[in-house]
């Protein structure tokens, strides 16, 4: 087998790191261009922009550039935005456009997906002294956990029937199985509504500063989230973990902030909804004794 | 005309595209012959993707069409990219893998575009060598796309198909035709698509691609997001009348419509197909 092709100074390894520097310039081809020469990257021999791309009478080579320069902003913008269509609406098009643009500047794609581009998007709002921005983060956190569990592998959810025939001695030991793209967000924002709005073109409105606890999940293609309410959330994470239920409501029991019989009076109508979205795939009954 | 590496020719087909999910795995009756995929989007995924991937594959042949193989470059071809690549071609059984005469990125840095190789010499006998070091690692043969090109490199050498068959030859790889590409290429540089088509290795051709283009007066885009113009219509006729049929692929990746209107495009593909 042969080795890989040591990237070396050949001409071809200068005029590559110049172009790329060049079209993938944060701040545009102009500046871009002056950059590459800043950085020694101005292939040697070439006195001119012509002399490494010459144009033609219809195009000069900046304008030819500029159609790679403009792609690469404009394709990863996309992918940022369709990823992001709630962000993209609470921030306007303009000012998406801009941060996408700063974003790719601190952190350029290295991968060979473009699945993880977004990977560092909602901590890189995070540093952001800025309110929306900080909103947007936990809004990216959840559009991305939308997307996860569409990629995950799909699985019937269990009998309805087998659940309540179980009988009532028996739920203390259950141990409940999860479809594997449910996942379980606690975010420092409210961003539901602001989602919501932006999902039927209304008004953008900032979310809250007030935590929050959403389930992302996928069923049927489609994409869903809901907001749990804060207990039902440290139930439903003690579950995914592999506790009994009896366990999993002792431990969140245990937390000072629960009022026990709230709690228990809330917990059928969580496994209701649990079951009617789909998330439960599996119950085993522990073996006791 | 068949090709010299036996590979079948799958009639039309579309590409795999997301917003299709339920309706290519709804059970209705669909008017494709097979579909590609872009590789990258099932590298990742274990879940709904590969899911409908696998149940699509089912009924139809399935080519995988990659975007990231960077052969052009000067980085060290990604081996764990390729490993990727090899465990979905093996997993699907697809009928052939390809992926562009071009690079992608530099310096471990991904512009994810097909960007123009300098069409040297030199830059060939890397191209070439590139080709047979993935060909060894896959165990497989390359099928290889024609770029839409928007600039040209002062120490160019060689015509671009010119630079492309001798690719072909000394790698010993396939070729994906997209028409589309040499319409938008010809138009970009000044060149005659006639002269382009007339100096193609059809013997190494083993799928066509036909798309919709941006045209915006001083140069073309190629866009993905409409239907195929006319004039890559009557270039796909003269290619299919003096050398068809050979497996056709409709591309649509941008604004994609109801699946019905691709059903329409590959209806026309059929019956130029003859």
């Amino acid at each position: 087998m042969a080795e890989p092709i040591a990237a070396g100074d050949t001409p071809l390894d200068e005029l590559q790191r110049w172009m790329l520097r060049v079209v993938t310039h944060p701040d545009g081809l102009t500046t871009g261009l002056a950059a590459a020469r800043d950085e020694g990257l101005w292939p040697a021999g070439a006195d001119t922009l012509a002399d490494i791309v010459p144009g033609n009478e219809r195009l000069s080579p900046e304008d030819q550039l500029q159609i790679y320069a403009y792609a690469y902003q404009e394709r990863l913008r996309e992918v940022l935005a369709s990823e992001n269509p709630t962000v993209e609406h609470l921030l306007g098009a303009d000012r998406f456009a801009d941060l996408a643009r700063a974003f790719l500047g601190a952190h350029p794609p290295h991968s060979f997906t473009l699945d993880h581009l977004g990977h560092h998007l909602a901590p890189w709002l995070d540093a952001h002294d800025d309110p929306v921005l900080q909103a947007a983060a936990d809004m990216v956190r959840v559009e991305q956990a939308m997307d996860k569990a569409f990629d995950a592998s799909p699985q019937p959810p269990a009998d309805p029937g087998a659940l309540a025939a179980l009988p009532m001695e028996a739920w203390a030991t259950a141990r409940l199985s999860f479809r594997e793209g449910l996942v379980l967000l606690a975010l420092q924002h409210d961003v539901m509504g602001a989602m919501t709005a932006a999902k039927r073109e209304l008004p953008a409105e900032v979310p809250p500063r007030r935590p929050a606890w959403v389930a992302a999940y996928a069923r049927d293609f489609r994409r869903f989230r809901m907001a749990l309410e804060e207990h039902e959330h440290r139930l439903l994470a003690r579950l995914v973990a592999g506790d009994t239920l009896g366990d999993g409501l002792q431990r969140v029991a245990l937390q000072p902030t629960v009022d026990v019989q709230a709690m228990m009076g809330s917990v059928s109508g969580w496994f209701r909804r649990w079951m009617d979205a789909g998330w439960i795939v599996d119950l085993t009954i522990e073996e006791t004794g | 005309m068949a090709n010299r590496f036996g590979l079948p020719d799958l009639g039309v087909g579309v590409g795999l595209r997301v917003p299709h999910f339920g309706h290519v795995t709804s059970g209705a009756e669909l008017g494709v012959d097979w579909f590609e995929i872009v590789s990258e989007n099932f590298l990742t995924t274990e879940g709904r993707p590969m899911v409908v991937l696998e149940q699509v594959r089912q009924d139809r042949p399935v080519v995988m069409h990659g975007v990231s193989m960077n052969l052009g470059s000067t980085d060290p071809l990604n081996r764990e990219h390729l490993a990727l690549l090899k465990r979905l071609a093996d997993r699907i059984d697809v009928a052939w893998m390809g992926d562009h005469v071009c690079w992608t990125g530099v310096a471990r840095r991904n512009g994810h575009d097909l960007y123009p190789v300098p069409y040297t010499e030199a830059s060939l006998q890397h191209m070439v060598q590139r080709i047979r070091q993935a060909q060894d690692l896959l165990g497989r043969v390359l099928v290889l796309e024609n770029p839409s090109t928007y600039l040209t490199f002062a120490t160019d050498q060689i015509p671009e198909i010119a630079w492309i068959g001798r690719m072909a030859e000394q790698a010993d790889c396939a070729l994906l035709l997209d028409v589309n590409n040499v319409y938008v290429t010809c138009r970009n540089h000044g060149l005659d698509p006639a002269a382009y088509l007339a100096q193609v290795p059809w013997d190494r051709v083993v799928q066509i691609h036909l798309a919709g283009h941006t045209d915006h007066g001083t140069h073309c885009i190629d866009t993905h997001d409409g239907p195929v113009c006319d004039a890559v219509w009557a270039l796909y006729a003269e290619v299919m009348a003096a050398h068809g049929p050979i497996s056709t692929l409709i591309e649509w990746d941008g604004d994609i419509p109801a699946f019905s209107v691709l059903e329409d495009e590959v209806a026309r593909a059929r019956a130029l197909r003859g």
